[in-house]
């Protein structure tokens, strides 16, 4: 909302600089969002609230005005009448209203003899300050008091109207009207018009049309001040794609009483300016509305804002405001003004007293926060997975949760549960994810161009159906380069750090029972179902190389890999107990051996662990090989044994005997060579 | 041997201890002079073949001849100590320490956390709630009529299956944080301290200042006596924790359906400190965030007699607190995900 100064202080007398005004009416909550001296004068633009329509208009601003400074609103001219309403003179016009919800209220004045020209330049002046183009005096007063009073008004030319005869109802289908912004409508029974005996020459509370535009051979018009159904505006804005400044004032349900009121001060203004006698002042509809009041105990006042003026100061503060204040015992009975709807319960007049006293009279206090502690294992697993995460030098992003069906294609997904946007803005936007990887891959994509070697993860919700899950997606690319003390090392990355991030994740949250099984998914090369005993994880795996290439990304591997997280939290287990050191030296052997390739370890070990050596405490691989001097189809593999007691200290004899068995099992089982 | 003279050793020591280059020759020489059959140790074995008179004379010159050698010992020790790191080879500490490279958390991830830490500190609880809402949680409950402009700022993305449950509602990607209040006010009793964070979505053309998909944290507190005052507090200790002690704060009145009174935030600006400069639009104040009383009708929708309990709540955008924080100009950045980005956090 736009105003000036000058134009402001014909409706209350102001003391104080445009600069003090304007951090005055920042502190009551009309957020001045720009100052500017324009010529003789200062334009404010001020953002109103949505829930105060009574400010889209001066005079509303005045009224705040004159309560921050104790003043009282004036109003030059207001307070005569111009006609007496519905008398028959010789003049005869009718004003029908199909349907009262959607217009309560419909009035007109019938204005003969009217001199079309330009507007006096002070009218023009305060027009232009305002972003307002003049057009002629007529139009320009309608504009004129639509900004003072916030009632829009439209003028129509008179002799263009057919049939004396104005109607207020619903478009019938295939009616059409070319609005005076010469855009043609076609219009149904969702839109309300402004019809005369034959056509449609508005529509409702929005534009007029191009046939009865007020143009320089004008003579005779029509003035309409009205009241439409808010809602009905929005919806007809809605479905036409048509806003006006009328449109947004009618959308948010204006005050009955100002019809009547603003029309007054049109005519007063177009007899001033354009000459002209009113013959006729006609009106349907009702113009009751009904006097709220809303009851206030004083004393609340403290409980919602720990500080409280004193009773006479918010009596004060509300009569300023136009409220008027009655006693009833200890509470007040406080009538509300039309205008003021937001108005509705207690609470209300709370704020409206903590405005005007000033938010910053209110002390900094803090509250007794009783214990409400969630104990939030799942936020604890976060800490932990990101940790780690940063610790393997995986770094974190967050992409965006709706992608382009296009995307999902090259993925080679076929498309099946995918929640889809009914109002996208772009073809980014018209599915919700169903798998962090597309938006990893982009990362890969993005980054690899400059970097050796990266590693992203991200962690965030996937959408099948209408189910949406918390999920880990992870992607290795390119190699790893660091500094050794004899220079600069390298590391390609392979599935197996991949599978080393999420073993060490697994451990760390405490989970043992995990598996990797092979499984097919159109988007990997090879790819591993991630399982916690019989539930299925996630997976990982080489991504495919036509989606790589289908994501940009040409002559590298990516390993990727997502876990479901809200599956995953239901396995952890935090909980450590504390094992003792040992007290006795344990005994550690290692095994060298040649393996034929197809031989799976995982089988070796998990053969081994069936065995149960009772004095074998840990077996782990620390080293392999292939290639020369190892036979192609062979590989050399190094396993660790630990062996301990916690009775007694170790001989070589029992060490010997566990050991050789468990060689003697690896040459028989799996026809291993041990060197 | 046996007729050397005290007064002959002590000659030589100085000699002795001349030739002596390292470290490995001077113990040598201790071992002559002071290990268990040196030269003291023997000198000191001949005593009992002497007169009482000569044993005393010769006992103190054998200490004096000790109390020198260990002197010199000593010193020589130093010296050669002093000589050998001279010579040692050098490390070029203009040469780059040697690490595992590490990851980087996004700076939106650590904003978010460092919000909700400062309110977990002060007794708050974090949860999460869904991005599917109903339009219900959405709009509704939170006193925003659906066919009101106050609706208009909440632009939304809605989708086009609807929830099977609950008479067929509209469903939609959320497009503030606020439906969780609905969501842990229906499920939980008063009184509640609770912070959301989470990603909220409204389709909004892509630019440096606006994106359709950002985070937002949402704080609400819900007991018997909660004030704005206490509000007020609340958010004055949470700026100094966020933004630096000598922050200064002010609410200005606003509306927003589901709390009155309403208030906006704004912080001093960081960048002039309230003298005016272009990131706070010559205002001197930079908006931080929304809040005020839970609106009666959004408890007594969910069940809660306002006439008992009171509560505050407040929502802040995480990208913009982000972005003035770290002086980034471009909310793009946080989503593009270039790692010469996210490395700098």
């Amino acid at each position: 909302m736009k105003f000036t100064y000058k134009w402001l202080k014909d409706f209350v007398d102001i003391e104080i600089s445009p600069q003090k005004l304007a951090a005055s009416l920042t502190l009551v909550g009309l957020e001045v969002i720009s100052l500017e001296k324009v010529k003789e004068d200062f334009v404010f633009e001020v953002e109103i609230t949505s829930n105060r329509t009574d400010l889209l208009s001066i005079i509303g601003i005045a009224r705040e005005v004159a309560a921050i400074m104790g003043k009282k609103i004036r109003f030059k001219g207001y307070g005569k009448n111009y006609g007496f309403w519905d008398k028959q003179g010789f003049f005869r016009f009718n004003l029908k209203i199909e349907n009262e919800d959607d217009c309560p209220l419909y009035t007109a004045r019938i204005i003969r003899d009217v001199k079309i020209e330009s507007s006096p330049d002070w009218l023009k002046e305060r027009l232009l300050a305002i972003g307002i183009r003049p057009v002629n005096n007529i139009v320009d007063i309608t504009n004129y008091v639509q900004v003072s009073l916030g009632q829009p008004l439209h003028a129509f030319d008179l002799d263009r109207i057919e049939g004396d005869l104005i109607w207020v109802r619903r478009a019938k289908d295939g009616e059409r009207i070319i609005t005076i912004d010469n855009r043609p409508f076609n219009l149904n029974s969702d839109i309300l018009l402004i019809a005369d005996a034959r056509k449609p020459i508005a529509i409702a509370g929005i534009m007029g049309g191009k046939e009865t535009e007020i143009g320089l051979e004008t003579k005779n018009i029509l003035l309409e001040s009205a009241k439409f159904n808010a809602i009905l505006i929005r919806r007809m804005r809605q479905r036409l794609g048509l806003t006006s400044e009328s449109q947004y004032r009618f959308e948010r349900d204006l005050d009955i009483n100002n019809v009547i009121f603003a029309s007054d001060y049109a005519v007063r203004l177009i007899k001033d300016y354009c000459k002209g006698r009113i013959v006729l002042s006609k009106k349907v509809g009702s113009c009751v509305s009904k006097k709220r009041s809303v009851i206030f105990n004083p004393e609340n006042v403290l409980k919602v804002l720990g500080k409280s003026p004193s009773p006479s100061l918010i009596i004060r503060i509300l009569k300023s405001l136009g409220f008027i204040v009655k006693n009833s015992q200890e509470k007040l009975k406080v009538e509300v003004p039309t205008f003021r709807k937001d108005i509705k319960e207690e609470i209300d007049l709370i704020e409206e007293v903590a405005r005007l006293w000033g938010y910053d009279k209110i002390p900094l206090t803090l509250p007794y926060v009783r214990i409400f502690l969630k104990t939030d294992t799942y936020q604890k697993m976060l800490l932990r997975i990101r940790n780690i995460l940063i610790n393997q030098g995986v770094s974190e992003v967050i992409n965006y949760s709706l992608l382009g069906n296009l995307t999902l294609k090259r993925l080679k997904i076929p498309s099946c549960d995918f929640v889809t946007i009914a109002n996208p803005l772009s073809h980014q936007q018209e599915v919700l994810r169903p798998l962090l990887l597309p938006g990893l891959l982009f990362n890969v994509s993005k980054n690899i161009r400059y970097k050796e070697g990266v590693g992203f993860f991200e962690i965030g919700r996937v959408f099948l159906g209408i189910k949406e899950n918390n999920f880990l997606g992870l992607v290795l690319c390119g190699k790893k380069v660091f500094l050794k003390d004899t220079g600069k090392t390298e590391d390609n990355f392979t599935i197996l750090h991949l599978k080393g991030i999420i073993e060490l994740i697994l451990g760390n949250l405490g989970i043992k029972n995990f598996d990797f099984v092979d499984e097919q998914y159109p988007y990997l090369g090879n790819g591993l179902r991630i399982m916690i005993l019989k539930e299925e994880i996630g997976y990982l795996g080489k991504v495919d190389s036509e989606v790589l290439i289908n994501f940009d990304i040409n002559k590298k591997d990516v390993f990727a890999a997502e876990l479901n997280l809200d599956k995953l939290v239901k396995f952890i287990d935090l909980n450590r107990r504390y094992k003792s050191l040992p007290i006795y030296p344990g005994v550690r052997r290692d095994i060298s051996l040649v393996i034929p390739e197809n031989i799976s370890l995982k089988e070796v070990l998990r053969r081994i662990e069936e065995e149960k050596f009772s004095l074998l405490k840990e077996i782990k691989i620390v080293d392999f090989y292939k290639g020369s001097p190892i036979p192609s189809g062979f590989r050399s593999v190094t396993l660790s044994c630990f062996y301990y007691s916690d009775i007694h200290t170790l001989t070589d004899i029992e060490v010997n005997h566990q050991h050789l068995e468990l060689c003697n099992l690896l040459k028989k089982e799996f026809s291993v060579e041990i060197r | 041997m046996d007729d050397f003279k005290i007064d002959e050793i002590e000659k030589k020591i100085d000699e002795a201890f001349q030739k002596v280059s390292s470290l490995e020759d001077l113990e040598r020489l201790r071992i002559f002079y002071l290990g268990r059959k040196g030269v003291l140790s023997k000198l000191t074995g001949r005593l009992p073949k002497f007169s009482l008179e000569e044993r005393r004379k010769m006992g103190i010159q054998i200490n004096f001849l000790k109390q020198r050698i260990e002197d010199l010992l000593q010193d020589k020790e130093k010296q050669l100590k002093e000589s050998l790191k001279s010579t040692q080879p050098i490390i070029d500490m203009g040469l780059p320490g040697i690490t595992q490279p590490i990851g980087y958390m996004h700076p939106l991830t650590q904003v978010i956390e460092e919000i909700c830490g400062i309110f977990i500190r002060m007794g708050f609880s974090v949860i999460e709630g869904p991005e599917i809402e109903t339009e219900y949680n959405n709009f509704t409950a939170l006193n925003i009529a659906l066919e009101h402009p106050s609706r208009d700022v909440f632009d939304t993305f809605y989708l086009k299956v609807s929830s099977s449950n609950s008479k067929h509602q509209k469903l939609l990607l959320r497009s503030h944080t606020s439906p969780v209040q609905i969501r842990v006010m229906m499920k939980e009793k008063p009184p509640l301290a609770i912070v959301v964070p989470g990603k909220v979505y409204r389709p909004d053309a892509v630019d440096a200042s606006h994106s359709f998909m950002f985070h937002q944290v949402e704080g609400f507190l819900v007991d018997r006596e909660v004030k704005f005052s206490d509000l007020k507090g609340v958010l004055y200790k949470f700026a100094q924790s966020i933004f630096g002690e000598n922050i200064k704060i002010r609410f200005r009145p606003h509306y927003f359906p589901f709390t009155e009174p309403s208030a906006e935030v704004d912080i001093s600006c960081i960048i002039c400190k309230g003298e005016g400069c272009s990131v706070c639009s010559k205002k001197g104040w930079l908006e931080i965030l929304g809040c005020g009383m839970i609106h009666p009708q959004v408890l007594r929708n969910v069940g809660i007699n306002p006439k008992v309990w009171k509560g505050f709540a407040f929502g802040m955008g995480v990208e913009r607190i982000t972005m003035l924080k770290y002086g980034i100009n471009d909310i793009r950045l946080f989503f593009d995900n270039d790692l010469r980005f996210l490395e700098q956090f």
